[in-house]
């Protein structure tokens, strides 16, 4: 009962989890970051052999094209980031093996129990799935749509709070050089006035 | 569709396969005489000070940030595009209202002074 | 002009056009390169009143091939700083995403006569998708890796600068390109190129450059505004001057590619051109009119579309070079002020601009490529089967 599809599968699957761990194994961070690049790739990938061309396009265009981005440069601000000496792991490393574990078992035996539905009819076309879907967000779906541009406010104001924050206590200490300074020039200023 | 897939992945092989292969004949053609001189990082003449890999201005993360917030924007606004005929008037009013909250973000980051390099 | 459909047994003109059209542009892309930096040189020294390349060659035609040959006989300097496996990667991934890109790019029509009698128009496009467009701009937002990677790898001072200059750049220009790139699909009503472009049809009035004509669509001053947007975006995200900020000479030595040398050099050059043919094809398609001849006159009408296509990508390419030998270039802060205080707003502008003149003003008909079904979102989702197969 081996599907085509398969072939497709397999190496998609098994490149984005041997990526997916080079992630995780690499010792210098900036390899780890973009190690990612493949990983979101090839998930772009999986997404293509399920027929959601829509999918692909978001995960490509957000998840490569920006948030790894994002990603790459908050490694970069990190301090340390060549150094591939510091150890990698907590003392609780031995703790998550049983617990990795557990849930891999876990989820593998609800997913081979689960009652998938077959899809029999084929997928519509590209264009199609990006109009229903752009339907469900003006339609259906207009509430939560709105609320997402509420929580991509919070990020953008907690960013930018938090960026600028390490400056604010530096700024009050030149207001009061400066105030003094002011003071010291309109005194030798008002000095110089009446001795004139 | 499946054909489109292997239409970019032809693309993308004769890509890397066009870079690759001219490389092999530069390796083949050009000499080679490294010293440890040749192999100094360049700076103008000195010795490099230090490694470049250091902390950066945070400035860049902030900038990337919006950049992704706004990409999310955009990836929603693509399928409203295609939409929004059917629906009409409605549906360019509810997606003003959600660019209008985003363009409220930007605005905030314009008055902080986020989105001015220093 | 018509071409009767040939068929040799089972194969038939019709069947083999979309591999005509992929080793066209494979061809193009990669083949092209030397000659357009000989007409860029060659323009650039007739508006400096210099002779320019003249010694190689008929008019110096030959001179980058033989610049190119050169640069295979050089050294190759890897400086023992690089992180060497992604010194090596940046090449190719600055050259991927050009070239990737140009498989949704539509760049002819062609009419064949098939044995039935009917004409049949047919698109010379490597990859004919209905989302073309959103396929073109998810690869070009991977162009910014080459260069960051390469910043990175060199380790070096100027070349990380460089990168990351470019890095925040590209992605700041990423955004207006993409509004306006919308605004041009909300113009014209699909996401497939091939349907942007003969929703242009006509005259170059027709344009969503400038689309005045009553008939289609009047946007006329909101078409100008997008296009133009797309054109300064268009230029940053190649990194071409005046926003040539990632390998200011005066400033960064080479930037990214400081330490990148003989054919690796090359590459990044090669992928420069390339992504600048493949942007100043969009432009062609999305507002220009792709194969479309200007103005409905039937001589005009017998040069075949490819040529047009062709001659108004010669022009892009002739503004680029334009620009470089005109404009300074510019300084970092009024290079993200520009884009994030400028192009962002007005291009978010003018994008509901069109949305609310073409949803209060018009009521157009839908174009064929979305308007097939109206399905419900929850109709996507197809019949399933019985569930309950597991247990």
């Amino acid at each position: 009962m081996i599907s085509p599809s398969i072939f497709v599968f397999a190496p998609l699957a098994s490149a984005a989890l041997f990526t997916a761990l080079m992630v995780v194994r690499s010792r210098n961070v900036i390899h780890a970051g973009y190690w990612l690049l493949p990983c979101l790739l090839a998930v772009a990938g999986l997404f293509g052999s399920l027929e959601a061309h829509f999918f692909v396009v978001v995960q490509i265009l957000i998840y490569a094209g920006a948030i790894l981005i994002l990603i790459l440069f908050a490694l970069m601000l990190t301090r340390d980031v060549m150094d591939p000496k510091q150890r990698q792991t907590t003392k609780f490393a031995p703790l998550a093996v049983p617990l990795c574990i557990f849930v891999g078992l876990g989820g593998a035996l609800m997913m081979a129990r689960a009652p998938w539905p077959a899809i029999q009819a084929a997928a519509p076309g590209p264009a199609e799935q990006t109009k229903a879907l752009g339907l469900g967000l003006i339609g259906d779906y207009a509430l939560p749509f709105e609320v997402a541009s509420l929580i991509l406010l919070a990020a953008l104001i907690g960013a930018i709070c938090l960026a600028k924050a390490e400056k604010e206590p530096a700024a009050p200490e030149p207001v009061i050089d400066l105030r003094g300074e002011i003071e010291l020039e309109e005194s030798v200023s008002a000095g110089a006035a009446d001795g004139h | 569709m499946s054909e489109l897939y292997l239409t970019f992945a032809v693309f993308g092989a004769v890509a890397v396969g066009f870079v690759c292969v001219n490389l092999f004949i530069a390796r083949l053609a050009r000499p080679s005489a490294p010293n440890p001189d040749k192999l100094e990082t360049y700076e103008c003449g000195p010795l490099p000070v230090g490694e470049a890999w250091q902390q950066f201005n945070v400035h860049y993360y902030l900038f990337a940030l919006l950049f992704v917030v706004f990409e999310v924007e955009a990836a929603f606004l693509y399928p409203w595009a295609v939409a929004y005929k059917q629906v009409g008037r409605y549906a360019v009013v509810e997606m003003l209202i959600f660019v209008a909250i985003l363009a409220a973000g930007l605005g905030y980051a314009w008055r902080r002074k986020a989105i001015e390099w220093e | 002009m018509v071409i009767q459909n040939y068929s040799l047994g089972p194969i038939d003109l019709a069947s083999i056009i979309p591999y005509v059209a992929m080793g066209t542009i494979l061809g193009f892309i990669l083949l092209i390169v030397p000659f357009v930096i000989w007409f860029e040189r060659v323009v650039i020294a007739l508006m400096q009143d210099r002779l320019g390349p003249n010694r190689v060659g008929p008019r110096g035609l030959l001179q980058t091939i033989a610049d190119g040959v050169k640069l295979f006989f050089k050294e190759d300097l890897e400086p023992a700083a690089v992180d060497r496996s992604l010194y090596y990667m940046a090449p190719v991934l600055a050259l991927i995403p050009a070239l990737a890109a140009g498989a949704a790019l539509p760049f002819a029509s062609i009419s064949l006569r098939m044995a039935d009698g009917s004409v049949k128009s047919l698109p010379l496009v490597a990859g004919n998708v209905n989302i073309g467009i959103l396929f073109i701009l998810a690869l070009s937002s991977l162009q910014v890796y080459g260069i960051v990677l390469a910043g990175w790898a060199s380790n070096n001072k100027y070349s990380l600068l460089g990168g990351l200059r470019s890095s925040a750049q590209m992605i700041s220009y990423e955004l207006p390109m993409s509004l306006a790139i919308l605004t041009g699909i909300l113009m014209s009503g699909s996401l497939n190129l091939v349907d942007v472009v003969n929703s242009q049809a006509g005259s170059i009035l027709d344009w969503n450059f400038f689309k005045l004509n009553p008939a289609t669509g009047f946007f006329f001053p909101l078409g100008l505004i997008a296009g133009m947007i797309y054109l300064v975006a268009m230029v940053a995200e190649t990194n071409r001057a005046p926003f040539d900020l990632p390998e200011a000479e005066s400033e960064l030595i080479a930037g990214f590619h400081t330490e990148y040398s003989s054919m690796k050099f090359a590459m990044f050059f090669m992928g420069e051109y390339a992504s600048m043919l493949v942007v100043s094809g969009i432009a062609t398609a999305l507002w220009f009119g792709g194969w479309h001849a200007p103005f409905d006159f039937v001589l005009w009408n017998w040069i075949p579309g490819g040529i047009w296509f062709l001659a108004k990508l010669t022009f892009f390419i002739g503004v680029y070079v334009w620009l470089r030998a005109t404009l300074p270039r510019l300084r970092y802060d009024a290079l993200m002020n520009i884009g994030w205080k400028r192009l962002l707003p007005l291009s978010i502008v003018v994008l509901f601009a069109v949305a609310t003149v073409d949803a209060f003003f018009f009521t157009k008909d839908t174009p064929a490529a979305i308007s097939a079904p109206a399905t419900p979102p929850s109709g996507t989702l197809t019949p399933m089967a019985a569930p309950g197969g597991g247990q």
